[in-house]
C-alpha cells in the first residue's frame, strides 16, 4: 500500500538563524530556541506518512511544534526545508509540493485538504453566515452552482448536527461546540483526502467534547478519510488514532503503533508524558 | 502458524534514572494451526508481556516472531512495518485482555459487531450475529443496546470475548479471558474457544485457574522455571 501523504525532513525555523544554529536550527538537546539569535525550531526535520483511511496522532506538550507541523502541511507557512507529497492517484506527476507554484499548492489545498483549528476564529469568518462559510470553501474547490452549494452546505450542517434552520446565522451566535462542528462541516465540504484536526476538542466542556469526538469517529467510519489528529489529550489520541508521533522541541522523538507508544514508550520524554497522565 | 524464537523483553525506565526491568527472556515456541498453547507461571513471570510482544503492543528487546500471514506472507512481527502489523491485526490476529477497553458511547452490540463491519460484513447481518453471540454468552437482550461502560466486570469481559471471537481470527491471544466469570460463563466461553479451535484458530492463552487451562490447552509453557515446556496431557 502506498502512503497518501508523505512528509520528509519538514523544517520550519522561526527567525533568521545564525552560525550557531543554521541550517537545521539548534540541536535537539539544546531545546528549540537558539541561545545566540533566538531563532526557534518550529518543526525540525519531521518525516511521516499517512496511509489511505488512516488516522495518525500527534502528541506533545504545548510548544512542541504540533500546530506548526499541521500548518506546514496545509501550506500556510513557507517551510525552511523539506518535502511534501500527496499521492492522490491522479495522474499528476509526483512532485514535492513545497517546490510547486503557489497556485498549485492552493489548488491541492482546496481540492484535497480540510483543516479544523482549535480556535474557530482561524477557521471561520465569525460574522458571515455558517452556510456562507461553507460556500466559500466550495467556491475555492471549483463549485459554481448556487443552489447546489446551498444544498451541500445544508447536508453538511445536518451531518454535523447543526439545525439547518440556523444555517443563515453567523458562527458568532453559536456555542464553542457548535462552532467546532461548523468548522468540521466546512472542512469536509470538498470531500478532502486528508483532514487535519488541530486540538479540536481542547477547551470544550466534557459533554461537548464527547459529541465532537463521536462525530469525528462516525465520519471516519463512514467516509474513511485519512486524518492527522493533533492533541495533547492522550485519551483523544488513544480513541482515534492507529499510529502516533510524539513531538518535543519541534522534533519527533518517538513514533509507533498508538498502543505501543502508550504502553511501552521508548523515549524518556514519552515515558514522562504517559506517566503524567495517570 | 507462529514461530517465536528467543524472545525477550526488558524495560528501560529513563524517568527512573535508566532503571532496567526484566520482563522475560529467552522464550521460544511454535504454535500450529488449531493448536492451543497455554502460558503458565508465577505472577510477574512475564506471561502478559509475551502476548503483548507478539501483538506489537510491546517492542521485543530480542527475538523474532514469525507469523504465517494469509495476507502478507511469512512475516516477522517483531521487525516488520507498522502497516503490516496493523493489517495483520485487522484481518488475522485478535487479542483479548482481562479488561474491556470500552469505546465510549457505543452500544454493546455495536462494539461486538465492529470487527465484522471492518471486514466488510453487511451491517444488519453483523448486528444480528453480534446479538446472537451475546445471547449465547448470557448477556440479557435488554443490555445489547446500552453502553458497556456501566456493565459489571463479568459482563464487560464477555463483551470483550465476543468482540474477539466473532470474526474468527486465525491467531487469538488470550490474557485471562475468564478471570471474572462465574463457572457457568466460564464453561460457555471455553465452549466458544473450543469451536474456534476446531475451525483452525491458533490460540495462546493465560488462565487464572489451572482447571480452565487444562480443559483447553494442548500444551502448557511454564514461564517461571526458565521457559520449560510440558508435553500434551
Ligand atoms: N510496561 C511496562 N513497563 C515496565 N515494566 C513492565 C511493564 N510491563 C510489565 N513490566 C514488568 O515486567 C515484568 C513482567 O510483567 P507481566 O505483566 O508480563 O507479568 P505477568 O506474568 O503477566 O504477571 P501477572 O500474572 O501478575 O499478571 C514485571 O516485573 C512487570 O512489573
Ligand atoms: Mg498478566
Ligand atoms: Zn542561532
Amino acid at each position: 500500500m502506498k502512503p497518501l501523504l508523505e512528509v520528509r525532513g519538514l523544517t520550519k525555523l522561526f527567525g533568521e538563524g545564525c552560525d550557531h544554529c543554521l541550517p537545521g536550527g539548534v540541536a535537539a538537546d539544546e531545546g528549540n530556541r537558539c541561545s545566540r539569535c533566538g531563532t526557534v525550531v518550529g518543526c525540525g526535520g519531521v518525516s511521516l506518512e499517512v496511509y489511505p483511511g488512516e488516522v495518525l496522532g500527534v502528541v506533545g506538550e504545548s510548544g512542541s511544534g504540533k500546530s506548526t507541523l499541521v500548518r506546514l502541511i496545509h501550506f500556510e507557512y513557507d517551510a525552511t526545508a523539506g518535502e511534501v507529497y500527496l499521492n492522490n492517484g491522479q495522474d499528476a506527476p509526483r512532485q514535492n509540493l513545497l517546490e510547486a507554484s503557489s497556485f498549485r499548492r492552493r489548488q491541492v489545498r482546496s481540492r484535497a485538504m480540510g483543516i479544523v483549528y482549535q480556535n474557530p476564529t482561524l477557521g471561520l469568518r465569525m460574522q458571515v453566515s455558517s452556510g456562507g462559510n461553507i460556500a466559500e470553501k466550495l467556491l475555492a474547490a471549483g463549485w459554481r452552482n448556487v443552489s447546489e452549494i446551498r444544498r451541500r452546505a445544508a447536508d453538511l450542517l445536518r451531518r454535523t448536527e447543526i439545525p439547518v434552520e440556523r444555517m443563515d446565522e453567523p458562527p458568532v451566535n453559536f456555542s464553542g461546540g457548535m462552532q467546532q462542528r461548523v468548522q468540521i462541516a466546512k472542512a469536509l465540504s470538498n470531500n478532502p483526502q486528508v483532514l487535519l484536526l488541530d486540538e479540536v476538542t481542547t477547551g470544550l466542556d466534557l459533554s461537548v467534547q464527547a459529541r465532537v469526538l463521536d462525530l469525528i469517529r462516525s465520519l471516519q467510519r463512514e467516509l474513511g478519510i485519512a486524518m492527522i489528529v493533533v492533541s495533547h489529550d492522550l485519551g483523544v489520541i488513544r480513541l482515534l488514532c492507529q499510529r502516533t508521533l510524539v513531538m518535543r522541541h519541534g522534533r519527533v522523538v518517538e513514533s509507533g503503533l498508538t498502543d505501543q507508544v502508550f504502553e511501552d514508550p521508548q523515549h524518556g520524554y514519552t515515558q514522562l508524558l504517559v506517566s503524567s497522565q495517570l | 502458524m507462529l514461530d517465536v524464537r528467543n524472545l525477550s523483553k526488558t524495560f528501560t525506565l529513563h524517568i527512573l534514572g535508566g532503571k532496567v526491568i526484566e520482563g522475560f527472556s529467552g522464550v521460544s515456541f511454535r504454535v500450529t494451526p488449531g493448536e492451543f498453547l497455554g502460558l503458565a507461571g508465577r505472577s510477574g513471570s512475564g506471561k502478559s508481556s509475551v502476548l503483548k510482544c507478539i501483538y506489537g503492543t510491546y517492542l521485543p528487546t530480542t527475538g523474532e516472531t514469525w507469523f504465517d500471514s494469509a495476507r502478507c506472507g511469512r512475516v516477522n512481527l517483531a521487525s516488520c512495518a507498522e502497516q503490516t502489523i496493523l493489517q495483520v491485526r485487522n484481518s488475522e490476529m485478535g487479542y483479548v485482555s482481562q479488561f474491556l477497553r470500552v469505546i465510549p458511547r457505543v452500544a454493546a452490540v455495536d462494539v461486538v459487531a465492529e470487527p465484522l463491519l471492518r471486514l466488510g460484513e453487511d451491517p444488519a447481518e453483523a448486528r444480528r450475529r453480534a446479538s446472537a453471540l451475546l445471547e449465547r454468552l448470557k448477556i440479557p437482550a435488554k443490555l445489547h443496546d446500552t453502553y458497556p461502560a456501566t456493565f459489571s466486570g463479568g459482563e464487560q469481559q464477555r463483551i470483550n470475548i465476543a468482540r474477539a471471537v466473532i470474526w474468527e481470527p486465525r491467531l487469538l491471544l488470550l490474557d485471562e479471558p475468564t478471570a471474572s466469570l462465574d463457572r457457568e460463563s466460564q464453561d460457555i466461553v471455553l465452549g466458544l474457544l473450543r469451536e474456534l479451535k476446531r475451525k483452525g484458530t491458533s490460540m495462546i492463552g493465560i488462565f487464572h485457574d489451572r482447571a480452565s487451562m487444562e480443559a483447553i490447552a494442548d500444551r502448557v509453557l511454564e514461564m517461571s522455571n526458565g521457559n520449560r515446556e510440558h508435553g500434551p496431557h
